[in-house]
């Protein structure tokens, strides 16, 4: 239905806002029909550049291309792309199927045209019986419909989704993090959508942009950022990480009384380590396979503090030369060892699995 | 009810106290308002001269019957309509597009909002007196439409001509009460969330389109109100035509309602008379606040 649209490049994108710099120097393309995440925590940058490629904020520095053509002084009417809005933005005057119509009426479409068009979105968006309905009349999760079928209904060369599901529930969240993700691949069209939500961009993109103080710190595939956080940022910013603050000796990280075997760490000529490792790669040990299994060093002895059952894994918090960490363990190897609070268990580090890094990034909170 | 509030419970305490608080306002309001609006109402049944002190005699509605056959009232009624309609709608296309106006600025906001807004807080008195000074043969509303129309030396007789005199009222009016307005008209602007404007933007809307399809029809609930706020506003008008007519304006085009009224009690004495005029104003007024609850329920925007 729709056409694969053409390439949309960012070209050393900047932003200040007097001496604030909101964006900084982002180079970046983005194919046509591919569906990129921009990920990032509040104030890292990711809404301006959105709303700099949809032309209501005008950068200061840079080119935004789109089909090999610079649209920086191009109104955002003219620009032919669409836009989700966290908030819906509907509005409120006109029912379901004036709001889907709107854009269509603006361009002067023939009536009949128009009610075609709309009837075909109604159904892409599974809205066909509400479309009498004012927003109002309608729950949140539809609402959000009804404005993703807006935005889709002038058959935007680029659609672009500012938060779109962060105000709602997260079951209606996680089914029309779904009915996006079908459409995108229905339709083929490029979507640029803003989160700060890791599972979310995981879940749908192809391309995974994650954003620091205004700059793209890492860009892949989710799989990509995932297993190879490029800093400490990223380890703990998708997913969860544990990190260790050690001190290279003899070939291994020392960690108070522990050291650690860890891989690559010949490539590190510093003498201070930081190290991150993910809950669900640190491994409960099996008493009943050969020591050669484990690296000695990298064995250790906890005691569980919190046990937090989250479904499909538990949630394991213990204490480590006096830092807080968790592990992940199986629901499987939860019921075998049945685990309780203040047990002992042996857990082991594979030196694989550490990430090495240069710097130690620390939450606020 | 009563019960109710003196049961014991966090909710009630909370009511009590509730009631303590709205006491001193429903006092003020019974003995200012609620009281001279019945003492009013039964003053209008009887004759009763203002300082005679023969008691006031029973004549059941004969001063509203009076009245209704009165041609100097009728010409109150008429002075009060094109007055108000006069004012009113002109008020409200001016404020909407002033609030327009100020809203799209990029700088200066606060100083449109402040000029505007500066003559809604000039007692009317002093706005009369500086309108009268305007308004005189040799005044700066001569030279100024003379300079428009390019014919030197013609006096307009704002405050002689029978008509003029109804349009330098208007013009007062509107001139004194058009920024307050702007002022109710830019608060509703500011409720509508930026991203409906922005959507609208991305479906391609060009200024005027916007305007039409999507800041007027959520405006409604404010424009609404703004109408009969300023409706109700210029039925009450009193002291702009009063002065007027003291500075040697004609009385009969803006014997309005309550200059009629003033005349009849202050001037005649004739207490019951004007006494009925206040209660046939009120109902008129009542009418309006009435249609003005009606339609800002009807019309409440949710986003």
């Amino acid at each position: 239905m729709q056409t694969a649209s053409k390439k949309l490049v960012l070209e050393n994108i900047s932003k200040h806002f007097g001496s604030l710099v909101a964006v900084k120097d982002v180079d970046l393309v983005i194919e046509p029909g591919e569906f990129i995440c921009f990920l990032g925590p509040s104030g890292c940058g990711k809404t301006t550049l959105l709303r700099i490629i949809t032309g209501f904020e005008q950068q200061s520095t840079g080119d935004v291309i789109y089909d090999g053509k610079v649209i920086n002084d191009v109104i955002p009417q003219k620009r032919d792309f669409g836009i989700v809005f966290q908030s819906y933005a509907l509005f409120p005057n006109m029912t379901v199927h004036q709001n889907i119509a709107f854009g269509l009426k603006m361009r002067k479409m023939p009536s009949t045209l128009i009610d075609e068009r709309v009837n075909e979105i109604l159904k892409l968006v599974g809205l066909s019986e509400w479309a009498t309905h004012y927003p109002s009349q309608l729950s949140g999760g539809q609402q959000q419909r009804v404005a993703l079928g807006r935005a889709l209904a002038i058959k935007p060369k680029v659609l672009l989704l500012d938060e779109p599901l962060s105000a709602l529930d997260a079951k209606i969240r996680i089914r029309l993090r779904t009915v996006i993700k079908k459409l995108q691949e229905e339709l083929g069209i490029t979507m640029i959508y803003v989160t700060h939500d890791q599972e979310e961009a995981l879940a749908l993109a192809d391309r995974v942009a994650i954003m620091r103080e205004g700059e793209i710190r890492q860009i892949g595939s989710p799989f990509e950022v995932y297993k190879k956080p490029k800093t400490s940022f990223i380890a703990e910013f998708v997913g969860t990480s544990n990190f260790i603050t050690g001190k290279k000796s003899n070939g291994k990280v020392k960690f108070g009384q522990l050291e650690f075997s860890v891989a690559n760490l010949e490539q590190v000529d510093r003498e201070t380590v930081y190290l991150a490792i993910r809950p669900e790669n640190i491994e409960l040990v099996d008493e009943t396979a050969s020591a050669d299994d484990y690296l000695p060093s990298n064995v250790v002895e906890v005691e569980a503090e919190v046990i937090n059952f989250l479904g499909a894994v538990v949630r394991v918090t213990f204490i480590l030369e006096g830092e807080e960490m968790i592990v992940d363990l199986t629901e499987k190897e939860y019921e075998k060892i049945k685990l309780k609070r203040r047990d002992k268990l042996k857990l082991y580090f594979p030196p694989a699995a550490f990430h090495i890094y240069g710097e130690l990034f620390r939450k606020l909170i | 009810m009563i019960k109710r509030l003196f049961s014991p419970g966090i909710e009630h305490k909370k009511a009590r106290w509730g009631w303590v608080f709205i006491f001193p306002s429903l006092v003020f309001f019974a003995l200012f308002n609620f009281y001279p609006i019945f003492n009013a109402l039964h003053t209008s049944l009887f004759r009763k001269k203002l300082l005679s002190l023969k008691p006031p005699k029973f004549i059941g509605f004969d001063n509203y019957i009076y009245l209704f056959n009165s041609p100097d009232f009728w010409n109150s009624i008429r002075a009060t309509v094109v007055f108000t309609i006069g004012t009113f709608i002109p008020m409200v296309i001016f404020s909407l597009i002033l609030a327009n106006f100020i809203i799209s600025r990029k700088r200066f906001q606060k100083f449109f909002q402040m000029a505007y807004y500066s003559p809604a807080v000039l007692s009317s008195v002093v706005v009369a007196a500086i309108w009268l000074l305007i308004f005189d043969p040799r005044g700066l509303s001569n030279q100024f439409v003379n300079l428009i129309l390019n014919m030197p030396g013609i006096d307009h007789k704002w405050l002689a001509n029978s008509v003029m005199v109804q349009i330098s009222t208007m013009l007062v009016y509107f001139w004194k009460y058009v920024g307050y307005f702007t002022i109710i008209f830019l608060v509703g602007l500011a409720s509508i969330p930026k991203s409906i404007h922005e959507a609208a933007k991305i479906d391609g809307v060009n200024a005027w389109t916007g305007f039409w399809y999507i800041t007027l029809p959520l405006l409604k609930p404010t424009t609404i109100l703004v109408s009969i706020m300023s409706m109700l506003q210029c039925l009450k008008t009193f002291s702009t035509q009063y002065l007027f007519t003291q500075g040697g304006a004609p009385m009969e085009p803006i014997n309005v309602i309550t200059l009629n009224l003033y005349h009849t009690a202050i001037r005649d004495h004739r207490i019951g008379l004007a006494s009925a005029m206040s209660i046939i104003l009120f109902c008129i007024m009542l009418f309006f606040t009435w249609l003005q609850f009606k339609g800002s329920r009807s019309d409440e925007v949710s986003y």
